[in-house]
């Protein structure tokens, strides 16, 4: 199944142009180049926040965007009524995506760290990825019980991108927000990830747990979700 | 062109929620940028940097976008059909769309002007010429995204997304100096950001706010930017309007 979702992927020439070519400039150079008007300088630690970020926000859109697809042209009732499960579909579909963008994150980064002369460390960097893969299955299957709820959630979807960038700490550290802001924003888990980034010593098994605890509540709302589209024979919001 | 603008507003109004979303995310697009200054280096110039620039890019690729994504719309439910029939040219319905999008987007750019008033000390000084001088810009400014929503609409029904046309902007963006200084851009770029129409207007929109020196006298900016204009509309007409219908009459 993996196989068959990543080659539908590939064979499409726009998606590789978008992953290869558009997604390693579009939304890490313009915040560098502010930077560097203002301060005079590119660090490492804004150039790996914004090429991890910019590996959630591309796979997650074009996750979202895939299912859509599915969705709109009602392909997932053929998944339903297969043998695969919606949580292996959409495993597999995140999976699928993220095998091509993050050899583009990596790629990206190693240019980066030649043109702007960086030291980023690498087997950090590696580590930080792996987090970026599993914060991107959490959100998959977060959205995918929204996604049967509604078939039009695509603005949604967009504002809520916009508010996860300004509130996760890709810019700035979340330390310099207000208390109740930094406390909405260490709910997400992508916060976690950029918190991570800036100091690796940060306290994390109860950030471990916590991600469990997403894991658990996200498969109980694609559990939940999936009966109430099973019942009422499409979207059901 | 008018009736098409009616459709739009009459969409929004039956939409009102993704009409305020959308006026709710430019904000929320430079609030990241506002704080990541004032963390940088908090001074009004680089605040009023950094809001502005974002301001104008987001603008710009918003109105872009905005008239991709309503052709994206027409192009999925087969309405071509029917401005094929009626005899509407791809000129007619770029310029209605970037009417609407340009004038609903400029109420979010004046707010965002406003607010930064208030949080920083703007060097402006409002007179008749200033006031002349920001019609002119703003006309030369409509025009030149009237055509590339036009050129990038091409790209829209190629690849059956609208999302593309934002990313190849980026891309122009980043190569007419419009994240920097034009003269703190790597040299390269310097070189490239000369041909590009986007370099001379974020030029002069910053210059309005006393925030970079003009490249060329004013005049000679205004002349450069009239030829290219008069360049990219025989370009666009000749080479792209007969692929856009080509492809237009292949979607149908």
């Amino acid at each position: 199944m993996f196989r068959l979702l990543f080659l539908s992927l590939a064979r499409n020439k726009w998606n590789l142009v978008k992953i290869f070519l558009l997604s390693p400039f579009n939304m890490i150079l313009p915040p560098l180049f502010i930077g560097m008007a203002i301060s005079g300088y590119v660090d490492e630690g804004t150039t790996l926040r914004l090429c991890l970020w910019s590996c959630f926000s591309f796979s997650i859109f074009e996750v979202v965007n895939r299912r859509m697809e599915t969705f709109n042209t009602e392909k997932i009732q053929d998944v339903m009524i297969s043998a695969t499960s919606l949580f292996s579909f959409s495993f597999f579909q995140t999976c699928a995506v993220n095998v091509l963008y993050i050899p583009s994150l990596f790629i990206t980064l190693f240019l980066y760290n030649i043109i702007f002369n960086l030291k980023i460390d690498f087997a950090f960097a590696c580590l930080c990825v792996f987090l970026v893969f599993i914060n991107n299955l959490l959100m998959s299957y977060i959205l995918l019980a929204v996604q049967m709820k509604t078939p039009n959630y695509f603005n949604r979807f967009n504002f809520l991108m916009d508010v996860i960038y300004a509130l996760c700490g890709v810019l700035y550290p979340i330390e310099i927000m207000p208390i109740f802001i930094k406390y909405i924003a260490r709910i997400l888990p992508i916060t976690n990830i950029m918190e991570f980034s800036y100091s690796p010593s940060v306290e994390i098994t109860h950030r471990f747990v916590m991600w469990v605890g997403f894991f658990v509540l996200s498969f109980l709302l694609v559990r939940s979700s999936k009966r109430k589209y099973l019942h009422s024979g499409g979207f059901y919001g | 062109m008018v009736s098409l603008i009616m459709k739009d507003i009459f969409y929004y109004r039956r939409n009102l929620t993704e009409y305020l979303l959308s006026c709710f995310r430019m904000l929320l697009f430079i609030i990241p940028y506002y704080i990541y200054s004032v963390y940088l280096k908090n001074t009004d110039f680089n605040i009023q940097f950094a809001v502005l620039t974002m301001t104008a890019v987001n603008f710009i690729m918003s109105v872009i976008v905005g008239i991709n994504f309503e052709l994206y719309r027409e192009i999925i439910s087969n309405k071509m059909v029917q401005f094929k029939m009626s005899n509407l040219s791809i000129e007619k319905y770029v310029a209605a769309q970037s009417l609407f999008y340009f004038f609903s987007n400029m109420v979010q750019v004046v707010v965002i002007i406003i607010l930064l008033s208030l949080l920083t000390e703007f060097k402006l000084k409002f007179n008749a010429f200033l006031i002349l001088r920001v019609i002119l810009f703003l006309i030369y400014l409509f025009l030149f995204i009237c055509l590339f929503g036009a050129a990038f609409s091409m790209l829209t029904i190629a690849t059956k997304r609208f999302s593309f046309s934002g990313l190849f902007i980026n891309i122009i963006f980043l190569f007419s100096s419009c994240y920097t200084y034009y003269a703190d851009s790597p040299k390269l770029i310097r070189v490239i950001s000369l041909i590009s129409p986007i370099t001379y207007l974020f030029n002069l929109f910053r210059n309005f706010f006393g925030l970079e020196s003009l490249i060329l006298s004013g005049i000679f900016t205004y002349f450069i930017l009239s030829v290219q204009l008069i360049l990219l509309y025989l370009i666009f007409r000749k080479l792209i309007v007969p692929k856009i219908d080509k492809a237009i009459i292949d979607s149908i």
